[in-house]
């Protein structure tokens, strides 16, 4: 009958939110995180990885997980919401698009702005949803995650590959070329020999 | 120091790796590294609970590391240069962060060869362990292209994880 169809209940999206592995509090992400669970308990099932913040958050957190389940909850995640860290290069390589939020060094969160700079860049060219301030648009970045997820996977390419064989060969390459004395420990000693 | 095959400069038989690493991001840089090393590898790291579990196994010497104890920077300095005169290694490999500083002096007095790996998502200036540390390096290693020219000593080798 018509009407009488029970409406299925929908699946609350699964959140990830991560500060890093780092010793600097991240209490502006922390409590936004637990914000949006607050304000969305129907429809969101937030996680938070803590580190060393003590903000409460009213959903399940932890202070530090280990990698392996770091990387299970991500893969298993709707949205993941990172620190500018190495993690988003991980989360876009299992085929994600991040929202990053970076540490700022006057606020606190780490002790410079390495951060702030990286996802400047990256947010113009990869696959990364830059939030900043106070992180109050938060739950609407995640609301809109979907559709902005879908369009910049389109438009950017993702990651190159790793080649870490590659990199080792490079570096023993550049490390067997002689330098100029006093620009390496090996060019002194290289120089020294030929001038006895 | 290095011996082996000549294609790399670094040789079939590499002897010993140490990887001073943090937690976080540089552990999956360095690991990355370790993991492709062809001889023995040890480790000098944060004690965190990423370090504890990806270590798992290894050879490994657990510092404590973060911003409200300071490493004692001439105990870890006496501690890595008793540790790498007794050993001495063919390579020392960081990517940070302030663990690494007494490591690296104890490595460069040792004329122990040294490989600093600056993280991905350093885009700009670098912070004072990275300055000492590449300073000291016979090889900074940078995986982004515009990164070759603000190291000397700066080898390009792309993404390593």
């Amino acid at each position: 009958m018509v009407g009488e169809q029970a409406a299925e209940p929908l699946r609350r999206q699964s959140i990830v939110v991560t500060v890093g592995m780092g010793p600097w509090p991240f209490d502006r992400l922390v409590a936004a995180a637990g914000r949006l669970a607050a304000a969305f308990p129907a429809d969101y099932n937030v996680f938070v990885q803590r580190g060393s913040s003590r903000i409460p958050v009213p959903c399940p957190s932890m202070d530090f997980v280990s990698p392996e389940e770091l990387r299970s909850r991500m893969a298993a995640a709707d949205v993941v919401v990172s620190h500018a860290g190495n993690t988003l290069r991980l989360v876009q390589r299992a085929g994600k698009v991040p929202i990053a939020v970076a540490r700022e060094r006057r606020r606190g969160e780490m002790g410079n702005d390495h951060q702030v700079r990286y996802l400047e860049r990256e947010q113009g060219t990869s696959r990364v949803i830059g939030l900043w301030g106070d992180l109050d648009g938060l739950a609407a970045a995640v609301a809109n995650h979907a559709e902005a997820e879908g369009r910049l996977l389109s438009a950017r390419p993702p990651p190159a590959d790793a080649s870490v064989a590659q990199a080792w060969e490079r570096i023993g390459a550049a490390m067997s070329v002689p330098r100029r004395l006093g620009r390496s420990r090996w060019a002194r000693q290289d120089d020294v020999g030929r001038a006895r | 120091v290095v011996v082996g095959r000549a294609s790399d400069g670094l040789g079939s038989d590499r002897g010993e790796l140490v990887v001073v690493t943090s937690a976080g991001g540089v552990l999956l840089e360095v690991l990355s590294l370790a993991r492709e090393w062809r001889g023995g590898c040890r480790f000098v790291a944060a004690d965190a609970v990423d370090t504890r579990e990806e270590l798992r196994g290894e050879t490994v010497l657990f510092r404590t590391e973060c911003p409200a104890i300071p490493i004692p920077l001439g105990r870890e300095l006496w501690r890595a240069l008793a540790d790498l005169a007794s050993r001495r290694p063919a390579l020392l490999v960081s990517a940070g962060t302030g663990l690494a500083v007494p490591w690296f002096v104890a490595a460069w007095l040792l004329r122990v060869p040294l490989v600093w790996v600056e993280t991905l998502n350093i885009v700009g200036e670098n912070g004072l362990a990275a300055k000492v540390c590449s300073r000291l390096a016979s090889v900074v290693a940078v995986q982004r292209g515009d990164r070759v020219g603000a190291h000397r000593r700066a080898v390009l080798v792309g993404d390593l994880y």
